[in-house]
This record gives C-alpha cells, sequence and structure tokens, in this order.
C-alpha cells in the first residue's frame, strides 16, 4: 500500500521526517519497503501484514502516529452542503443475505457533471498509485483512500427499478465487472443487483453497464459492511484482487460506514457539482456493537518480561482510541475498526508493539531441559555424510518436486504422490527414488566438462500410503553415483576407470565405518542396473542394491561412459546399527599365516567358498583375504585359481604348526566335496 | 668336502665382483643361499658323512655361509646407496592424492545452526513433510477463509493434504505427544508453490525453535534469539524486533541482524536499510496451546523459524539460490 506524507500530514501533527517516519512506522509492524520523493511530497511503500485492515488508509496510518507521539487524529469534519428533497422515495434497499452483508447504506447525488478531477485530486491519487477517472469515481476512490472505506458509485438512472437487492448469485450466473470481463460467479458469490439484474459483485468489482459515465446526471453511493470470509472466498476464486476487496476481506469497520459515505457526498458535490439528497438509506438490521475484553498488567510483563505499570498500559491503549474503564483489571472496549483485537494476548501485543519491542530487554540467560533421549537418527545422518565424503564423494541436494518421465526412467515403478497445482509438469510429483535426481547431476556435470563425478544424496522419497492415513510414507533414502577414473590422475600412473568391485570395496568400507556387520550381498535383479547387479541384506531385512547402470537408462539422461549406483535403505540400516559397542581383547599372541590356493570351475563364487572356509575355520581363523584370482595356461579352461590368505590365531597362546595344518586339512576336504576344489601347486 | 667349499668360494668371488642389476645380485644370493641352493645342498652331504668327519667341515661350510651373507649384505648395501645417488627424488613433484568429497553447503550451514542450538540444550525433532492442512494451517490459528492463508503459496496433493509451507506443524506434534517443558528444534524441507527464480525455489529448508515451559517472556526470546545471532555472525551484530503478523504467534516479531557486509551502513546487499531480515518469531499464541491441550495460563514459550537457504546464501556471499539444487561440481568443491 502506498501512503502520501503531506496527505498524513493533514489528519496528525508530527515533526519526524520522511526517514525517520518510515523508520518509525517499520518499528510499529507497518513496515515501510520504500521511501520516494514525488514533487513536494514524499510516498511511502507499505507492506502491510494481512490482520492490520484498520491501517489501510492514511486516517489509520495516522492513528499509529497519533499513538507514538500521544496524540488524536482530526477527521475532516463533514459540512452537509446543499441538501434538498428526500431520498427515501428515490431508492429501495432489500438485504436478502444478512449475514453476508450486516450493513448497506447508500446516498444519492442529483445532477453532477462528470469530467476530469481537479489537479490537487488528481496528483494525489497518482502519487498513491491510482488512476483517476471521473470526479465521481475519483471522490470515492479518495475517500476509501483516507478512512479505508471502500465505496461505490453507480450511475443512478441505470438502476432498474431504483432497487437495490443484496443476494447470492444464482449458480452458474454470468456477470460483466467494469474491467469488461465475464465472470462465471458461484452460489457463494455475494451480488449488488437491481430490480432485474446483478450491478456489481459486492465487496469486489462493479459492472459495466451501472458505471459512472460521461452521460451520468445521478449517482447513487454504496457505502457497505460485507463479511470478511465471504469477500476473500470470492476474491479468490475469481482469482480477481481489488483496492475494494483487498480491504473488505481483511475486516473494514461497520461502524465507520456512514462517515465515509457522507464524506464521499460532500467531497462528489465538491467536485462534480449537483446537490446531495437529504437523507441516508442505512440498511444495519443487526448492530455491532464494539466488544470487551479484560486485560492484566500482571499478565502483560508476565509474557513480556516488561515492567510497566497499569497507568502506561492504559494510556498506550487509549492512544490507540480504545476505551478503558477500570475494575479490579482493565476492561479495554474495543473499537470495530480493530477487527483483529479479540483477546487479551491480542491487548498484550498492541502494548509491546507501542511501547517498543526494543524496549524489552533481552534475558541472557534461560532455564534449560537438560534430559533429551540420544537422538541417533542425527548421529547416523552426520556419520554417513562424513563417512562418504571421506570416501570421495560429494554431497548434493536435489529437488523432491520432479516429473512422472523422470521417475519412469528407473525402476521404482510404484505410485507417486501428485501434486494437485503445479507449477509444470516438470515439477508434478514427488519423488519415489533419488535416483533420477543423481543421474541428472551426473549428466549436468559432464556437461560442464566434468569426468570424474562421484554424488551421494541423504533424503526423503515419498510413497503413497498403504494403510488409511491420509499422509504418504517418507522413508529416508542415501543413494550415490560414480563414474570416471578410480582415482585422480597423476604422475604416478595411469588410473583405470572406476569398477563394480571398487565401489563394492567403498559400500564396505562404508558399513566397516557406521559399525554395521552381519550383512551379506547376493544377486540382485533390477531393471536400471545391469546384470551383475548385488543386494545388501541381513537376515531379515533389505538394506539396498548398488551396480552398473543400464546403458538405455544413461542414454536417457544423455550420460556417457558407465554409471556406478549404489541404493541405500537409511532406516532400515539406521534399525539395524548397534552404538553400544563392548570390547573385544586385542591379540596378544602372534598369528599363524597360511596361503591357500584353490583352482575351482568358473561358476563356483568367491563367496560361498570364502563362507565354507571362515565356517571350518574354526574359531582360530582370525580373517580370510582373497589376493590372488588367476585365469590361464597354468590350470585348466573353465577353472579359475583362487588364492586366500588366512590368518590363525588364538587368545590363549602361540598356535601349534600341527593345529593349524589339521584345520586346513579339514578345510581343503570340504573344498573339495563341496565345490570341487583342487589345491593348485 | 674341503675343496668343494673353496671351489664355491672362488666362483662366488668371481660372480659378486661384477653384477648390473639387483635382479643378479639376488640370483647369487639365491644360488648360494636359497633353499636349494649350494650351501643348503652342501649342508645335505655333509649330513650323509658319518658324524666324526662333520666336524671340520661343518666349520669351514659355517664359515662360508657367513662370508657369503656378509658379502651380499655388503653389496646390496653399495647397490642400494648407487641406486638412490642415480635418480635424485624430485620432492615438488605433486603429492599422490585420492578423491575426497564434501558436505552440501546448506547442510553445513544447517548443521552450524543446529549445534549453536544443541549447545542452548535444544533437542532435534523432525515431522513429515507431506502434512495434513490441520497441522499445517488450522492448528497453527490460520483462520479459514482469510488472507493470511495466502501468505504461503501451497501446493496441495489432495483435499485437506499438502506440502507443508513451514516446519511450524511439528510444534504441534511435538507438543502433541509431550508435556512441557518442551525445547526443540525442528529443521526440515518446506515448499512455496512460486515461480522459481534466483531468489525463490519452491523449496527450502528451516529451522524452526520452540521453547515452552513456566513463565517464558519475550525478553527471553530477544536473548535467545541474540545469543544465536551473535555465535552465528559474530559477536559485533546487532538485532531488531519489529512488530509483525503470523498467526501462531501473539505478539509476533520479525527479526532483523544489522548487514554482515556493510556492517548496518547500507549497501546492495540490505538495499541500503542496513539491516537483514534473517527470521520470525514470536511467543506462542494461547490458541496454539488450546489446540494441543496445554493450558496457556499456566505456561507460556517462544517460537522461531529461519531459513537456512537465505542465511547459507548470506553467510556464502551467493546471490542466487538454484545454486544450491544445481549441484556443479565447482561450485559444490568449494565449501
Amino acid at each position: 500500500m502506498r501512503v502520501s506524507f503531506n496527505w498524513l500530514k493533514q489528519y496528525v501533527r508530527f515533526e519526524f521526517a520522511p526517514q525517520d517516519l518510515a523508520h518509525r512506522l517499520t518499528m510499529l509492524g507497518l513496515e515501510v519497503t520504500g521511501v520516494q520523493a514525488v514533487g513536494d511530497d514524499f510516498v511511502f511503500e507499505i507492506d502491510l501484514t494481512p490482520n492490520r485492515p484498520d491501517a489501510m488508509s492514511h486516517l489509520g496510518i495516522s492513528r499509529e502516529i497519533g499513538a507514538l507521539t500521544g496524540q488524536r487524529v482530526k477527521r475532516p469534519e463533514i459540512i452537509p452542503v446543499g441538501m434538498s428533497g428526500e431520498t427515501a422515495p428515490l431508492i429501495t434497499i432489500h438485504i436478502e443475505d444478512e449475514e453476508d452483508c450486516p450493513r448497506y447504506a447508500a446516498r444519492l447525488i442529483k445532477g453532477v457533471t462528470i469530467g476530469p478531477s481537479p489537479q490537487w485530486m488528481q496528483d494525489r491519487l497518482l502519487a498513491v498509485g491510482m488512476r483517476p477517472i471521473n470526479n465521481a469515481v475519483d471522490a470515492t476512490n479518495y475517500v476509501m483512500l483516507e478512512t479505508g472505506q471502500p465505496l461505490h458509485p453507480f450511475d443512478y438512472n441505470r438502476i432498474a427499478g431504483s432497487k437495490i437487492v443484496v443476494r447470492r448469485a444464482h449458480p452458474g450466473e454470468v456477470f460483466v465487472t467494469l474491467d469488461g470481463q465475464a465472470r462465471n460467479l458461484d452460489s457463494e458469490t455475494l451480488l449488488i443487483c437491481d430490480n432485474q439484474k446483478p450491478i456489481a459483485i459486492a465487496g469486489v468489482m462493479g459492472g459495466l453497464d451501472s458505471e459512472v459515465s460521461a452521460e451520468t446526471k445521478d449517482v447513487l453511493i454504496e457505502s457497505a459492511f460485507f463479511n470478511p470470509k465471504n469477500i476473500h472466498r470470492t476474491s479468490k476464486n475469481l482469482a480477481l484482487s481489488t483496492e475494494a476487496s483487498q480491504r473488505f476481506e481483511r475486516g473494514t469497520d461497520p461502524n465507520g460506514v456512514i462517515y465515509a459515505l457522507n464524506r464521499a457526498a460532500e467531497l462528489m458535490e465538491e467536485l462534480a457539482g449537483g446537490e446531495v439528497v437529504q437523507g441516508t438509506i442505512d440498511k444495519y438490521p443487526k448492530r455491532i456493537e464494539p466488544i470487551r475484553v479484560n486485560l492484566r498488567a500482571a499478565r502483560v510483563n508476565q509474557l513480556l518480561g516488561s515492567y510497566l505499570s497499569e497507568g502506561e498500559i492504559g494510556e498506550i491503549l487509549q492512544n490507540l482510541e480504545f476505551k478503558i474503564e477500570k475494575s479490579n483489571n482493565l476492561v479495554v472496549e474495543i473499537p470495530t475498526f480493530r477487527p483483529d483485537i479479540l483477546r487479551e494476548v491480542d491487548l498484550i501485543e498492541e502494548v509491546a508493539r507501542i511501547y517498543g519491542y526494543d524496549r524489552i530487554e533481552s534475558e541472557r540467560t534461560s532455564q534449560i531441559v537438560l534430559f533429551h533421549k540420544p537422538d541417533h537418527r542425527e548421529r547416523l545422518s552426520w556419520l554417513v555424510r562424513e563417512v562418504l565424503t571421506g570416501l570421495g564423494l560429494f554431497e548434493v541436494v536435489t529437488n523432491s518436486l520432479t516429473d512422472e518421465e523422470a521417475r519412469g526412467m528407473v525402476s521404482d515403478f510404484s505410485p507417486a504422490v501428485t501434486i494437485k497445482n503445479p507449477q509444470s509438469r516438470l515439477m508434478s510429483h514427488l519423488r519415489t527414488s533419488l535416483v533420477p535426481g543423481l543421474l541428472r547431476v551426473i549428466a549436468r556435470n559432464q556437461h560442464r566438462q566434468q569426468e570424474d563425478i562421484r554424488i551421494f544424496e541423504l533424503g526423503r522419497v515419498f510413497h503413497p500410503s498403504e494403510n488409511s492415513s491420509p499422509l504418504p510414507q517418507e522413508p529416508t533414502h542415501l543413494s550415490g553415483a560414480l563414474t570416471g577414473l578410480s582415482s585422480p590422475r597423476s604422475w604416478v600412473g595411469k588410473s583405470g576407470i572406476i569398477s563394480f568391485f571398487h565401489l563394492k570395496g567403498l559400500l564396505e568400507e562404508f558399513f566397516f565405518k557406521i559399525l554395521l556387520d552381519n550383512y551379506h550381498f547376493f544377486s540382485y535383479d533390477i531393471s536400471e542396473l545391469d546384470d551383475r547387479a548385488l543386494g545388501i541384506k541381513t537376515d531379515s531385512r533389505l538394506l539396498g542394491y548398488f551396480g552398473h547402470v543400464q546403458r538405455r537408462v544413461l542414454d536417457r539422461f544423455d550420460i556417457e561412459g558407465d554409471v556406478l549406483l549404489f541404493n541405500l535403505y537409511f532406516d532400515e540400516i539406521l534399525g539395524l546399527i548397534k552404538w553400544d559397542r563392548v570390547y573385544r581383547p586385542v591379540p596378544q599372541y602372534p598369528f599363524v599365516p597360511r596361503d591357500l590356493s584353490l583352482v575351482v570351475a568358473e561358476k563356483v563364487s568367491a563367496e560361498d567358498l570364502t563362507g565354507l572356509i571362515k565356517e571350518k575355520g574354526g574359531a582360530y581363523l582370525r580373517s580370510v583375504q582373497i589376493v590372488d584370482l588367476y585365469r590361464g595356461e597354468q590350470i585348466p579352461r573353465n577353472k579359475k585359481g583362487l588364492t586366500f590368505s588366512l590368518k590363525f590365531q588364538s587368545q590363549d597362546g602361540t598356535l601349534d604348526d600341527q593345529v593349524v595344518n589339521q584345520i586346513i586339512e579339514d578345510i581343503l576336504t570340504d573344498c573339495r566335496t563341496s565345490f570341487n576344489a583342487q589345491l593348485r601347486e | 668336502m674341503e675343496k668343494k667349499i673353496q671351489n664355491f668360494k672362488d666362483s662366488f668371488n668371481k660372480e659378486i665382483v661384477d653384477f648390473s642389476s639387483w635382479n643378479t645380485l639376488e640370483g647369487i644370493r639365491i644360488r648360494y643361499l636359497g633353499r636349494k641352493g649350494r650351501i643348503a645342498d652342501l649342508f645335505k652331504q655333509l649330513s650323509a658323512l658319518p658324524p666324526e668327519k662333520r666336524r671340520a667341515p661343518g666349520k669351514s661350510l659355517n664359515e662360508l655361509k657367513d662370508y657369503i651373507q656378509s658379502r651380499i649384505s655388503q653389496e646390496s648395501n653399495r647397490f642400494a646407496v648407487k641406486k638412490e645417488k642415480k635418480l635424485p627424488l624430485d620432492t615438488s613433484l605433486s603429492g599422490i592424492r585420492q578423491h575426497t568429497g564434501k558436505i552440501h553447503p546448506l547442510t553445513k550451514i544447517e548443521d552450524e545452526i543446529k549445534d549453536i542450538f544443541k549447545r542452548m540444550g535444544f533437542a532435534v525433532a523432525t515431522g513429515p513433510e507431506v502434512e495434513t492442512e490441520y497441522y499445517n494451517f488450522d492448528a497453527l490459528n490460520f483462520p479459514k477463509d482469510h488472507p493470511a492463508r495466502d501468505m504461503q503459496d501451497t501446493y496441495y496433493i489432495s483435499d485437506g493434504v499438502l506440502l507443508r509451507t513451514h516446519t511450524s506443524p511439528v510444534q504441534i506434534r511435538v507438543m502433541e505427544s509431550q508435556s512441557p517443558p518442551v525445547r526443540v528444534i525442528i529443521p526440515g524441507r518446506v515448499y512455496r508453490n512460486e515461480a522459481i527464480s534466483a531468489r525463490s525455489y519452491c523449496l527450502f529448508h528451516q529451522v524452526e525453535g520452540l521453547y515452552v515451559d513456566k513463565g517464558v517472556t519475550f525478553g527471553n526470546l530477544k536473548g535467545t534469539l541474540e545469543a544465536f545471532a551473535q555465535a552465528l555472525f559474530g559477536e559485533g551484530v546487532r538485532l531488531r524486533f519489529r512488530p509483525s503478523y503470523f498467526p501462531f504467534t501473539e505478539p509476533s516479531a520479525e527479526v532483523d541482524i544489522s548487514c554482515i557486509l556493510c556492517q548496518g551502513r547500507g549497501c546492495r546487499v540490505c538495499k541500503r536499510t542496513g539491516w537483514l531480515e534473517i527470521l520470525g518469531a514470536g511467543m506462542v499464541d494461547p490458541a496454539v496451546f488450546l489446540a494441543v491441550g496445554y493450558d496457556p495460563e499456566a505456561i507460556s514459550g517462544f517460537a522461531f523459524g529461519l531459513g537456512v537457504d537465505r542465511i547459507a546464501m548470506l553467510k556464502l556471499g551467493i546471490d542466487d539460490i538454484r545454486l544450491f539444487f544445481g549441484n556443479d561440481l565447482r561450485f559444490l568443491e568449494q565449501f
């Protein structure tokens, strides 16, 4: 909203320079976002919060200044001018919907000459951003900017039957507003009608037909109070926000209707000539009375941490035109132009606002709550980030809003949660997987000449609820994608393209760091990965999967080269981690090493073989490592040679060679029977 | 036997005089000292002799073994020295590096913020990003059919279900699940249905704070936020509280910090005002307490909410919010 500095001076005395006033208004909660010099005037741009309809006028802002300086505003006095005749026989008003229109008043001015407003009026309207139309319309706009009460002038002679009816629209009713647009109305829209047809959408915009024009001779001015909720709904439904609707939907003063009406009539007569017809039609079936609210000074200080006396509190409120009655506590009568004040706490805010937030002293110490449950989710989230960045991955943060195609490109075919009112098709679904986002980041970086791209994201994905809950499930996933060289190029030697086993090793390091063991890998079938993919699980839970992304998927994302991908279910992992570890004694006796080279058929899996060795190795077997894989002339075709490095150790003493030899014999026997393994000479 | 020993010594002496490489030296070692080498062979032969004849040749053989060992180790040391001299080390070559990643700047700043509040005794709580209208608006005292609901452009999923526009609904969830005192911060993603530009994105990250106890005052709120801002932006930073409106707090405040770029003198970033708006705050509205079954006469509390993305932009001097979500490695590697 725009406010003129000179205009304010008409209603309240103050000595503040424009910049100083801007600062003071901001500190009152009327945020001034800009001050602009216009001629000899200054125009303030004020960003009003939606709870302050009372401040949407120059008188309203003046009242706030008055509260600061301890004065009352001077409203222009209305001098009755040239009244003649009698309004009552010339117009009848009928309110059908009293809930949405508690008050409707009107006055008639006969014999006006429509023309441009005088320069001073045009300048003033232009300064605050309102286009001058003609003297009649300008007069009503001026009074709205002065008092906050929107007014509407009708061409009296176009009101059929000299009758105003306030009613709801019929379903499907169409009305052409004065901007020339045909509007489809629903049955909640409140209309101002004449005997035959609608002439305005109440509180929002008038109609083209009844608009004041150059030919208009007699003007009927409307001043009304409409139910704010109704006007808000209509303005929103029609996507039509006007100076009038912005005021009505926030709540105008039902008891300020007549003052504004008379002021407009007087001003119109002054600008456009003619004569105001005697008498006002005022339909106000149920008078809206000011409410009373109790206020305890102790409560004010308790909530604010201030030390204000009852006297100081009362004075602040009186300066805001609240009426104070004193009994045990303060009883405050709230003027009807402040519909936002309903409770004691609302008054406390008023006191704090005028007293000044900056004058309330800061407490530098505080009570704190001592006990909080350990937060393992926070802890693991942080650990995961530290570990993966340590392993050479960059954390990324991607949009959770995505499109259907991106979702379809990866295997997660589960239905998505969709947005009813998306900004665009590209952001119409909630992500069901982090993978498409990661692949996009890879593509984007590749297009910017990056080759080694190693990224991960820790974030939520969304799956429609499987039970009766209206809310979807929001599991947290931890996904990563890697492409490029396995280690940075250097002078030492050429490093190779990152391989499946680099990623497998990286995940093993990851689990090692977060203290998760007892998991195993198994062959896993998922359409975005090729047939080498592995799943990761414990006895009961699937923790995730990893492997090479299929070429056709990479092509759709426009990615060059191989990409390795992992997708882990964070919540599952979180549930498995044992945070409390118990120490295992560090071995005191030397270990006995043994290498075992076995030749087995290609189809025998190293993991199965390792498993058997571990099983047979018993309690003394400390570790098994595969240290060599051989295929070639020294062994038959379709066979491979695997060398296992075993370490045996006891907690109780140095192991005897013979004990170890016996274990090795047992292992060999079992490997022969189970896998037809041969010892390689 | 003795003769054989002498022959080996002679041939060894001949071989050890010149060798061209490490491999040759190693070959000599294996030939003489290896498990199946000449010395071992002689020892085998020695053991075949009757015990009384073993003594003298045994001694000579041991002497030969010691001699060969010491010569080889001599040569190998000499060779090693020679080798070092041949290949001087250029220490100015770059170190051999591994791939290293970095944590995203938004996560870093969010963690910095969380850390400050954790030190002040706040616990961390979280809640769903897809929320009901009840938690996002109704329970937070947003009147139905009021412009207050239009302050936040909302993405709707279905009737009564939406993408949360702030982390405040988690306030309600936390208070519903426990009785006072409550002292939590709530980090998380929130969504606004706005066109994407340099200054706004369809989602951003908030940290909400809530403290409810007996006798919590507006003065406590001011002190807490001042301490926070000084910890995050430096002790010289000043705070300005000005009245504002949020349906779920009363009194409500908009909180500005003195511009960290121009120290409040006025610059482009603070639009010449000297102040930067960084958070919204206020005393918890009694209507919110009633919605969760707390007695507003018995307790009071404050709440605040700040935008991580905005603070990260200010702290890192970033002028386009989309950089956070573009994840250009040349951007990410800077933090």
